[in-house]
């Protein structure tokens, strides 16, 4: 048997993680479902000319993913923080490695497929009612009715080469990896605890960036991040100092797809050393 | 089975161990006996692997505890004194949880639930805490691991639920199996334990076997005056006095543990010269 990790016996952990906790997950996905309607039932109530627009949608998916995503994060590790639930979970005969696999597999995985699947019935449903609202609305207004809203993919922008949406999902993973990291780091009061150390971490980050390193920098800023410095001379005007290409591509990937694996590796060694 | 070597464990303000050493066998039930607060749960808990070792060494089945590996984790079960079982029917925990123990014995199982009277059909939370804690034990006891870590077991357990206990964890132990139960309700463990282990003040204060103690010390009731007065522990009792004396016939007498532990504690050592000697 190996001794960090064995298949048959994580899938035998992912069965008995699901049994257990079967009906806080599909409570709490009602719960997100149940927030979406009212949420969209506000918006029909004081905008009912056009309560769904894209742009909305789009905000209510990324909004709802971020916060409720985070709070899932920050609950994940929850067992840990009450002694007998710790005792049960750190005891149970399976290694730290499938028990922090399981964690990202509920906590990240299913939980952003189950959130896109719950977040689309429920526009799909709220889009049809909106519609009915807003085109009864405008003829009791005497206007001209207008077109239908669509159901929208979430995941990619209209604009041809806009690469925002796939960003800001990128960050979601990496967030909502800082909260996974602060749910098995923390022992009460992860959330609240999570959301204040992250910020302070990155106000420090934004300080160093901006006051220690621009102190022996040229005057200018990064115009690219990770790729191009741009330097404001004088003299010669704007001068772009370019990182080589394979340097950068390098620096680019880390940052969109290592920082959550690397938050991961923490939240494993964290929960190794985990005492109750 | 068990090695704890010079063990130094402390919390934040207050230490608990400063150089314990202990050896637990096969084929024992051990008592560990102590005052609130003495560090019965915190040994447990560090033979467990829940709590590492400040320093010194502690070996269980030749793993080291703290680094929680699988194969150790399913030789070893612990029953805390405050615990927690998942919100499932019995059938889910046999199907779910034993799985992860390879001795893991159904039909013991089942014994011993019908032992423990507990209705099958009721799920954790429909359960009082006392039948919660029989269906813990008795799941411990079915996944037929090596080493058996229970902590105040009887606490919450009504007076024929003791008894079951007792003669459920007689029937249990053989020679591959280590029984370690700690308690300060001592009169629950009478005559199931073999070896006495009391621990103060994170020390070791008295580490014999029954056998030993039964053939060292007698315990009875005294109205001689000066039996009494020369006896290495007394205590008055309503009928005469409460003494423990040396045993001079070589038979074995019965033991009382509490009056044991109390001279342990009060007396300790004019009991342990008897054993010195």
């Amino acid at each position: 048997m190996n001794a960090v990790f064995d298949l048959k016996r994580w899938f035998l952990y992912i069965g008995k993680h699901w049994n257990e906790n079967k009906r806080r997950y599909l409570l709490s996905l009602a719960a997100v479902g149940g927030l979406l309607v009212l949420w969209y039932s506000f918006l029909m109530i004081v905008n009912p000319e056009n309560p769904m627009g894209q742009r909305m949608q789009i905000v209510t998916y990324y909004a709802g993913l971020f916060i409720t995503g985070c709070l899932f994060a920050s609950m994940i590790f929850n067992d840990l923080s009450d002694g007998p639930k710790a005792i049960h979970y750190l005891l149970t005969p399976a290694s730290a490695l499938e028990k922090l696999l399981t964690a990202i597999v509920y906590g990240v995985i299913l939980f952003f497929i189950s959130y896109t699947l719950v977040f689309y019935a429920i526009d799909f449903i709220m889009l049809k009612i909106s519609n009915g609202v807003a085109s009864t609305y405008l003829e009791r207004q005497h206007r001209a009715p207008k077109p239908p809203q669509e159901l929208l993919n979430v995941f990619i922008s209209e604009v041809p080469g806009d690469e925002l949406l796939y960003y800001i999902l990128l960050i979601f993973f990496a967030v909502q990896s800082i909260f996974l990291l602060g749910s098995v780091y923390f022992v009460k009061n992860q959330y609240i605890k999570t959301l204040v150390s992250g910020l302070v971490v990155f106000l420090f980050m934004v300080f160093f960036i901006h006051k220690v390193m621009g102190s022996f920098m040229p005057d200018g800023g990064f115009f690219e991040p990770f790729t191009v410095y741009r330097i404001w001379n004088s003299g010669q005007g704007e001068v772009m100092v370019q990182l080589p290409e394979w340097l950068s591509s390098i620096l680019l990937f880390l940052a969109k797809y290592m920082l959550a694996p690397c938050l991961w590796v923490v939240a494993y060694f964290r929960l190794k050393e985990k005492e109750v | 089975m068990i090695q704890v070597q010079n063990l130094h464990f402390g919390y934040r303000r207050k230490k608990i161990f400063t150089g314990l050493n202990l050896k637990l066998e096969a084929g024992h039930i051990y008592g560990l006996l102590g005052k609130n607060g003495t560090g019965k749960s915190t040994l447990l808990k560090n033979m467990a692997g829940l709590l590492f070792p400040h320093e010194g060494a502690i070996n269980v089945l030749g793993f080291t505890p703290g680094k929680r590996q699988p194969a150790f984790l399913q030789d070893i079960f612990m029953v805390p004194e405050e615990f927690h079982l998942p919100d499932m029917p019995i059938e889910h925990l046999i199907k779910y949880h034993a799985p992860f123990y390879p001795k893991f014995n159904e039909d013991h199982f089942n014994r011993f639930i019908t032992e423990f009277d507990i209705p099958r059909s009721n799920t954790m939370q429909q359960m009082s805490y006392g039948q919660k804690k029989k269906v813990l034990i008795s799941f411990g006891l079915a996944c037929n691991t090596s080493v058996l870590l229970m902590d105040e077991p009887t606490n919450g357990l009504d007076i024929m639920s003791k008894s079951q206990f007792r003669k459920v964890i007689a029937g249990c132990l053989d020679e591959s199996k280590c029984i370690v139960i700690s308690t300060h309700q001592v009169k629950d463990l009478e005559s199931l334990i073999d070896r006495v282990t009391i621990i103060d003040e994170g020390r070791i204060l008295f580490d014999q076997t029954v056998d030993n103690i039964t053939r060292k010390l007698s315990f009875h009731i005294s109205y001689d005056s000066d039996e009494i007065k020369q006896a290495l522990f007394r205590e008055p009792s309503l009928r005469g006095s409460a003494v423990i004396t040396r045993n001079m016939q070589g038979d074995e007498s019965k033991l009382d543990l509490e009056l044991l532990y109390k001279a342990i504690v009060l007396n300790g050592n004019a009991i342990q010269s008897v054993f010195n000697a």
